[in-house]
């Protein structure tokens, strides 16, 4: 069921009382809400909490819900402020320190070597260590745009931050990934 | 450097603009978890029940009913077991306290006979000769009991000990409440009629002794009474029977009517009441033997006949506690019936009252009579 409705069609449809709405539109996000959280934190307990968590507050928000932006916009928006909101329980969050940081070392000469052709495998490691050694608001901007598909506005919209600062935190992010395969 | 960069902004325009770059490319091929299966259901559980809260939430809440349903009961039940258990302890001590107090509140021993018949008219005992100057007087008294104890139990001496005969005798006796009741002046009374001739009334107890005495616990006067009281009686039939030998019957003769004048009064049914046992209680903590009478300390006739009844060693006994013994005050100082703190007390008194030689006296014959009491610092080297 609800194969031919948009995602938005089918939260309306929950919200107004239909169960097997929510089971389609939990079937499309699923997969992509949950490893959109496990790589912002990559701590698998953490992960399910939060997915659990941004689940709950879906459902109990269900009747405000609007269709003023796609729906998984919103979807990741909630999740978004759980994982900021682990954030600051667990840790400080990355400062300028950190993200000058970044910067001298994406202005630094990139290696005279020629690239290393590495094993599909070694390239894949190397990607997720780089993820996860990036400021949590490059990763997760990086995350919404190759994760989710989200464009830069509906990056903005749901980290809250804006147009041109998500542009940034996704160039810093690129340019850090690009120059693990550098290595 | 500038190339580099320049190749980085293109990479990454490519990059924003949707096209497959080789970040992106190598992104998905990275493992793509999912939740499991407890996260799904957990999910989809919590969106059902959004929607229809008594389907899922019914099962759990059940429970949660008959707790709230049953916890009252349980501790109107658990409260009402206790209190329960509180009113029946109260009960009890009240009960037995009851069964204490209302006792048969005579100080007289009461001995019901089962099995045995009445045995013929008790012939005259056989007792050993006491002091010539005691005799009379002595005897006296002690038939004004003894006819007492005969009437209301007609037993042979010998068969009194449970021992020795098949009689079953149940002892009761209560003696505290009756002590407090009854006035000196009725023993005094008593006394004076079984001894007409005799010097003035016999002492009235002291009230303190008195006091102490009717502390005493009701079961240690049990104790006391059924041990001490049938042996003393026992022994002075046996005993002082024997050495009275063929006086008696003069005696008897003297002593017309004295189961009339004896305090009789008090014997009710088959209780059994002795001069001796209308005694202050703290007489009766004299133990029965006891040192001998001095043959020159003998007192006159009549005293020695007030002594005689005075010491009735019907109920002798030790105090608990391995205090001093009480030792039988056959002596003419007339502070041999008290206790002997009392005695002591009225030796200091003596002393201050600048009666020396008097207390001097006294003070030698309590040692004669308290051989082991430790005697206080200012009485022990008094010279």
């Amino acid at each position: 069921m609800g194969a031919d409705k948009t995602d938005e069609e089918l939260m309306l449809a929950y919200a107004q009382g239909d169960v097997r709405a929510f089971d389609a539109l939990y079937e499309r996000q699923r997969g992509m809400l949950y490893r959109f959280i496990l790589r912002s934190v990559s701590d698998r307990a953490t992960a399910d909490e939060l997915y659990q968590e941004t689940w709950s507050r879906l459902i109990a928000s269900r009747t405000r819900y609007r269709v003023e932006a796609r729906f998984s916009t919103w979807l990741l928006q909630i999740a978004h402020n759980l994982i900021v909101d682990s954030f600051r329980r667990a840790r400080p969050q990355a400062g300028a320190e950190e993200t000058e940081t970044v910067m001298r070392e994406l202005d630094a000469p990139e290696s005279d070597r020629p690239e290393q052709v590495l094993s599909e495998f070694e390239q894949r490691r190397r990607l997720q260590v780089a993820l996860e050694g990036l400021p949590s608001e490059q990763r997760e901007a990086f995350l919404l745009r190759v994760e989710s598909g989200l464009g830069l506005e509906e990056i903005a919209a749901v980290t809250g931050a804006g147009h041109e600062t998500v542009k940034s935190r996704l160039r810093y992010a690129f340019a850090k990934i690009r120059e693990k395969f550098a290595e | 450097m500038t190339s580099a960069r320049d190749q980085l902004d293109r990479e990454f325009e490519a990059f924003l603009a949707e096209e497959e770059s080789r970040v992106a490319s190598l992104y998905r091929k990275l493992p793509r978890p999912e939740p499991d299966a407890r996260l799904d259901a957990a999910v989809r559980s919590m969106a059902h029940r959004a929607l229809n809260p008594q389907l899922v939430a019914a099962p759990r809440s059940e429970p949660r009913r008959w707790r709230a349903r049953w916890l009252p009961a349980f501790g109107a039940a658990a409260g009402i077991v206790f209190a329960a258990g509180i009113a029946w302890r109260v009960e009890t001590a009240r009960r037995s306290e009851s069964d204490r107090l209302s006792a048969p509140s005579s100080d007289v021993i009461s001995v019901r006979q089962l099995d045995v018949p009445p045995p013929p008219p008790a012939e005259p005992p056989v007792s050993p000769a006491p002091p010539p100057a005691q005799a009379t007087a002595t005897l006296q008294a002690t038939r004004t009991s003894r006819k007492a104890e005969n009437a209301a139990a007609p037993v042979p001496a010998e068969s009194a000990k449970p021992a020795a005969a098949p009689v079953r005798e149940k002892v009761t006796a209560k003696v505290a409440e009756q002590e407090e009741d009854r006035p000196a002046a009725a023993a005094a009374g008593s006394l004076s009629k079984t001894q007409p001739a005799a010097k003035p009334a016999p002492r009235a107890f002291p009230v303190q002794a008195q006091k102490r005495a009717s502390e005493m616990d009701a079961v240690e006067r049990k104790q006391i009474m059924a041990a001490g009281a049938w042996q003393n009686l026992h022994d002075r039939d046996t005993g002082a029977s024997a050495k009275d030998g063929a006086r008696t019957k003069t005696l008897d003769d003297k002593a017309p009517g004295t189961a009339a004048a004896s305090p009789s009064g008090s014997v009710a049914g088959s209780a059994v009441s002795t001069p001796a046992l209308a005694q202050p209680s703290a007489r009766r903590e004299a133990p029965a033997p006891g040192p001998a009478v001095q043959p020159e300390q003998a007192p006159s006739r009549a005293d020695a006949a007030e002594e005689r009844v005075r010491d009735e060693p019907a109920l002798s006994s030790a105090t608990a506690g391995g205090k001093i013994m009480a030792a039988p005050t056959r002596s003419s100082d007339p502070n041999a019936g008290l206790y002997p703190e009392h005695w002591l007390a009225n030796i200091r008194t003596m002393l201050k009252e600048n009666r020396r030689d008097e207390a001097m006296r006294s003070l030698a014959e309590f040692r004669k009579i308290y051989p082991a009491y430790r005697l206080p610092d200012d009485l022990r080297d008094l010279k």
